[in-house]
C-alpha cells in the first residue's frame, strides 16, 4: 500500500516536471539546436573566411568519391566547403581528415588537416601551399621526406576540387602543360616513380630544359623541353635510350631530333654492369659469355644482358625498384628463352642501410629466413602473363608491389628483345 | 538572520555536506567558468527544492520522503542544466555527466531532509543560500589554483608568462584532492571550525 | 565478445577508470563511508547489483523511448533507479538475515550509478553489461579500501586544521596517485 502511495506521488511530480520540461523544451530546444550546428560551422568558418551559414548539398552532387564526406554551400555564395578524406598506403590506419574552402571563383581559400594517424606527416605549413590554387593546383609540390601522405592529401584535394568542378559548380582550373606532361611520367617511365608516386629529385635545367627529373635509383631521366610555344615531354633510360611525347600523349620522338639530342646530353649516364654481373653469377656460377643488350624500355630495369649456362641460354635484368625511405633495391631476375621465371633475386639494399621495417618484410628480406627463400621461389615459372597480385606480400605491401613492378619492367624489356630477334 | 546563519556555519553543516559533495567539488574544480555553473546550478537548485520542500513537507507522509525529495530535486536540476545548456553550452561540455548526477548529490537532498523538512520557507531559503554560496566559494577557490597552476590560463584564456611552468597534474584528478584539502585546510583555520569538529561528531 | 575485451572493461573499471575516485563519481558515497570491511562489501555488493539492473533498463529506455525526448533523460533514469533500489532493499529485507542497511536505499542512490547508467547508453549493450558489474566491483573495491585505510589514520598527528574533511580527501589522493600510475598520465 505504502509503495503504491509513494508510487503515485512520484508519478504526480514526474508529470509535474516533465511538462514543465516539455513547455520548456520549446525555449531551450531551438537553441540547443542551433549551438550544436554552431560549433559544427567553426570547422567550415575556419576555411572559409567571412563564412556563416551553410547548406548541405552532397546529395544533389554526382559523380563523388569514395573520399568525400560532404559539400557544403555557404549560403550567402561566399562559396563551397569539401571534408573529405585521404587515405595513404604508408599506415593504412585511420584515413586523414581534410576540410577545404573554396571560393566562388574556385580558388582554394582555406585547408586544414584537421585529424590524421598517419606515422609520418608533412610539416604543419604543408597544407598552406594550396592556398589560392584552383582545381588544377598548379605548382603545388608534394612534401619532401612524407610523399606517401603528401601524396594522399594531394590527391583528395585535387578529387574534391574535381566534384565541384564536375558538377558546374567551380570553373575547372587549367593545367600548365609542364603539368600535365609531370603527370604523365609515371606511365612513360615507371623507374622514375614508386607506388604511382614521382620518385625523383630535380635536376637541373639548362637550354630548352625547363624542368628534370632524375631517377633516385638511376634508372633514367625526364625533361620537360620548351618547343616553341608548347612543352614535349623526353623520358631517358639508363642505357641514354630517349623518347619523346607531347602534351597529349603521342609520340613524338621522330620529329624530335633536337630534343632527343639535348635531352641524351643532359642525362648522365650510371654504369650498374659489375653489380648486375656480380648478381648473375652469384646465382649461376657458370655463366658464359654474359652478353649486355641495349635497353629500349623506361622502367626500373637499369642493365640487361644474356648468358648461357649449361646448354641452355637465359636474359638477366637487373633492376633497382625504389621502396621506403626512398632507397633501391637490386633485382636481378633471370628469364630463359620460353619468358618464364627461372631464379629471381632480391637483395634488399634498404635492409643494410638498417632501416627500421614492418615486421612482415623484415622476416622476409632476411636471407637465411625460410620466408625469403620461399617469396622468391614463388616467382620461378612465372610469365609476363601469369604475373598477378599473388606476389605482393600483406605487411610489406610497399616492398612487395616495388618488387612486382620491377619484374613487370623486366618483363617489358625481354619482350622487346625477343621482339627484336624475330 | 544572523543568528541563524552562524549557528548554521558552526554546526559544521556546509563541511560535513562537503564530504558528500567532494565529487562534483573536484570534477568541476579544474576551470572557472566550470566552478561558476556548477555553483550557480547547485545554489539555484538547492534554493528552488528546499522552497518546494518546506512547503509540502507536511503533506508527505514519512515513508515516501526520500523518493519524493529525489525527484522534486532531480527535476529541478534537469530543467537547470536545460537552460545552462542553452545558455552556456561550454560549461555544460566541460561537466558533462556531472551536471546531472547533481541531482542524486547526497548534499541537495541532505540540506532538504535536515533543513527544510522541519522548517518554513524563511530558514530554508537562508541555510540553502548559505550551502550554496559555501559550495561555490570553495569551487571557485580551488578551480582559481588548479587552473592558474596547473594549466597556465584564467576564464580560458592562456597566461603567456606561465606557459613553461604549468604543472599539469594540478589540473588533474589528484590535484582535484590536493588541492581542495588544501583550501578546506585554510577555511578550517581562519574559520576556527575545526574546534568545533569534536561538538558536531557528539551530536 | 572476445575475453581480452571483457578483461580489458574489468580492469579499467576497477583500476584505470574508476569511478568513485578518478571520474569523482560517487565520490562523496565513498569519502562519507566509515563502515566495516563486511559492511562495506555487502553495501559494495547491493550498489554493483543496481548498477546492473539499472543499466539492463535505462539502456534501452534511452535507446527506443528517449530519441525524441531526450531531456527527460535524467529524470527517468533517477526514477528507475530509484524503483531498483527500492525493490532490492524490499527483498533483501526478507530473505537475508541480519540485513541491517538501513541506509542502502541513501547510499545506493548516487552518482556512480547514475554516471554509468549515462556513461553506458553511449557503448553497445553488451559492453554496457559488462561495464556496470566491472564499475561495479570497482566501487565496491575502493569503498571498502578506502574505509579500511581511514579507520588507520591517528587524527592526533595531523595538524589541527588538516583534520576531518583535508585528511580524508588526501587519503583518497594517496589511492588516486596509485591508481592514475596504471593510467599513464597524470
Amino acid at each position: 500500500m505504502r509503495f503504491v502511495k509513494t508510487l503515485g506521488i512520484l508519478l504526480i511530480i514526474i508529470a509535474i516536471f516533465g511538462a514543465a520540461m516539455f513547455g520548456l523544451n520549446f525555449y531551450t530546444g531551438p537553441i540547443i539546436e542551433a549551438n550544436q550546428a554552431g560549433a559544427a560551422n567553426d570547422r567550415l568558418n575556419a576555411v572559409m573566411p567571412g563564412g556563416s551559414a551553410y547548406e548541405d548539398i552532397t546529395a544533389t552532387l554526382t559523380g563523388l568519391p569514395a573520399g568525400v564526406v560532404k559539400v557544403n554551400k555557404e549560403t550567402s555564395g561566399l562559396g563551397y566547403v569539401i571534408e573529405t578524406t585521404a587515405t595513404s598506403d604508408y599506415t593504412g590506419g585511420a584515413p586523414m581528415d581534410i576540410v577545404i574552402g573554396v571560393d566562388a571563383e574556385g580558388k582554394i581559400c582555406g585547408i586544414q588537416l584537421v585529424s590524421h594517424s598517419e606515422s609520418l606527416i608533412f610539416g604543419e605549413d604543408y597544407p598552406g601551399t594550396y592556398i589560392g590554387k584552383d582545381s588544377a593546383l598548379a605548382g603545388v609540390e608534394l612534401y619532401a621526406g612524407s610523399t606517401y601522405s603528401s601524396t594522399a592529401f594531394k590527391n583528395a584535394v585535387e578529387e574534391a576540387m574535381g566534384v565541384l568542378a564536375a558538377n558546374d559548380l567551380i570553373a575547372a582550373g587549367v593545367k600548365t602543360d609542364a603539368q600535365i606532361l609531370a603527370e604523365m611520367i609515371p606511365a612513360l617511365h615507371t623507374g622514375l616513380t614508386s607506388g604511382g608516386m614521382l620518385k625523383a629529385e630535380a635536376a637541373a635545367a639548362s637550354g630548352n630544359i625547363t624542368e628534370g627529373y632524375k631517377a633516385l635509383n638511376g634508372s633514367g631521366y625526364a625533361f620537360i623541353v620548351a618547343q616553341g610555344e608548347t612543352s614535349v615531354l623526353a623520358i631517358v633510360n639508363a642505357a641514354g635510350a630517349c623518347k619523346v611525347y607531347d602534351t597529349t600523349g603521342a609520340d613524338v620522338t621522330e620529329s624530335s631530333a633536337a630534343v632527343v639530342e639535348e635531352a641524351v646530353v643532359a642525362a648522365e649516364k650510371v654504369d650498374f654492369t659489375s653489380a648486375a654481373e656480380k648478381m648473375i653469377t652469384d646465382k649461376f656460377a657458370d655463366a658464359a659469355d654474359i652478353t649486355p643488350i641495349e635497353l629500349t624500355t623506361f622502367g626500373n630495369v637499369v642493365y640487361a644482358s644474356s648468358f648461357i649456362s649449361g646448354d641452355a641460354t637465359y636474359y638477366a635484368f637487373y633492376s633497382r625498384p625504389m621502396t621506403y625511405g626512398d632507397n633501391a633495391m637490386e633485382i636481378c631476375t633471370v628469364i630463359d628463352e620460353t619468358g618464364a621465371i627461372v631464379n629471381q633475386n632480391v637483395k634488399e639494399m634498404a635492409f643494410e642501410h638498417g632501416v627500421e621495417y614492418m615486421p612482415g618484410i623484415k622476416d622476409l628480406m632476411d636471407p637465411s629466413s625460410g620466408a625469403y627463400t620461399s617469396y622468391l621461389e614463388k616467382f620461378n615459372g612465372i610469365t609476363g602473363e601469369t604475373l598477378t597480385d599473388d606476389v605482393l606480400v600483406a605487411g610489406g605491401t610497399v616492398s612487395s608491389s616495388a618488387v612486382k613492378l620491377a619484374t613487370q619492367d623486366a618483363f617489358n624489356a625481354f619482350n622487346t628483345v625477343k621482339g627484336g630477334e624475330q | 538572520m544572523k543568528k541563524t546563519k552562524t549557528s548554521y556555519l558552526l554546526r559544521g553543516t556546509p563541511s560535513i555536506l562537503l564530504v558528500l559533495g567532494a565529487g562534483f567539488v573536484m570534477a568541476s574544480s579544474a576551470d572557472i567558468r566550470a566552478a561558476l555553473g556548477m555553483g550557480a546550478a547547485v545554489l539555484v537548485s538547492m534554493l528552488l527544492s528546499a522552497v518546494v520542500v518546506s512547503a509540502i513537507h507536511k503533506i508527505i507522509p514519512g515513508y515516501a520522503k526520500l523518493p519524493t525529495y529525489l525527484m522534486i530535486i532531480t527535476g529541478f536540476v534537469s530543467l537547470i542544466s536545460m537552460l545552462m545548456q542553452a545558455h552556456f553550452p561550454i560549461v555544460v561540455d566541460m561537466l558533462g555527466v556531472h551536471l546531472a548526477t547533481l541531482a542524486v548529490s547526497a548534499v541537495i537532498y541532505r540540506d532538504c531532509e535536515e533543513c527544510a523538512d522541519h522548517n518554513g520557507e524563511a530558514t530554508s531559503i537562508k541555510t540553502a543560500l548559505v550551502t550554496g554560496l559555501f559550495f561555490t566559494v570553495v569551487m571557485v577557490a580551488c578551480a582559481l589554483i588548479r587552473e592558474v597552476i596547473g594549466n597556465a590560463s584564467i576564464w580560458g584564456q592562456p597566461i603567456e608568462l606561465l606557459q613553461d611552468y604549468k604543472i599539469s597534474a594540478i589540473a588533474g584528478a589528484f590535484g582535484g584532492y590536493l588541492v581542495l584539502a588544501i583550501v578546506m585546510a585554510v577555511i578550517n583555520k581562519l574559520t576556527g571550525l575545526h574546534h568545533h569538529l569534536d561538538e558536531k561528531e557528539d551530536n | 565478445m572476445d575475453f581480452k575485451i571483457i578483461l580489458g572493461i574489468v580492469l579499467a573499471g576497477i583500476l584505470s577508470e574508476n569511478y568513485a575516485l578518478l571520474h569523482f563519481l560517487g565520490t562523496g558515497a565513498v569519502l562519507e563511508n566509515e563502515r566495516s570491511s563486511r559492511q562495506s562489501l555487502t553495501l559494495g555488493l547491493g550498489t554493483t547489483l543496481v548498477m546492473l539492473i539499472s543499466t539492463l533498463i535505462t539502456w534501452p529506455i534511452n535507446n527506443y523511448l528517449l530519441v525524441e525526448v531526450p531531456y527527460l533523460q535524467t529524470m527517468v533514469f533517477v526514477f528507475v533507479v530509484l524503483l531498483v533500489v527500492e525493490v532490492i532493499h524490499m527483498i533483501a529485507r526478507k530473505i537475508v538475515d541480519n540485513y541491517c542497511h538501513a541506509h542502502f536505499v541513501k547510499f545506493a542512490i548516487n552518482g556512480a550509478v547514475l554516471g554509468l547508467c549515462i556513461h553506458n547508453t553511449e557503448a553497445d549493450y553488451l559492453t554496457a553489461i559488462v561495464t556496470s558489474v566491472a564499475v561495479g566491483i570497482g566501487f565496491m573495491l575502493t569503498m571498502t579500501l578506502y574505509a579500511k585505510i581511514e579507520s588507520t589514520v591517528d587524527e592526533e598527528a595531523i595538524p589541527a586544521p588538516f583534520r576531518g574533511i583535508p585528511i580524508a580527501l588526501l587519503t583518497a589522493g594517496m589511492i588516486v596517485l596509485a591508481l592514475l600510475a596504471l593510467q599513464f598520465k597524470f
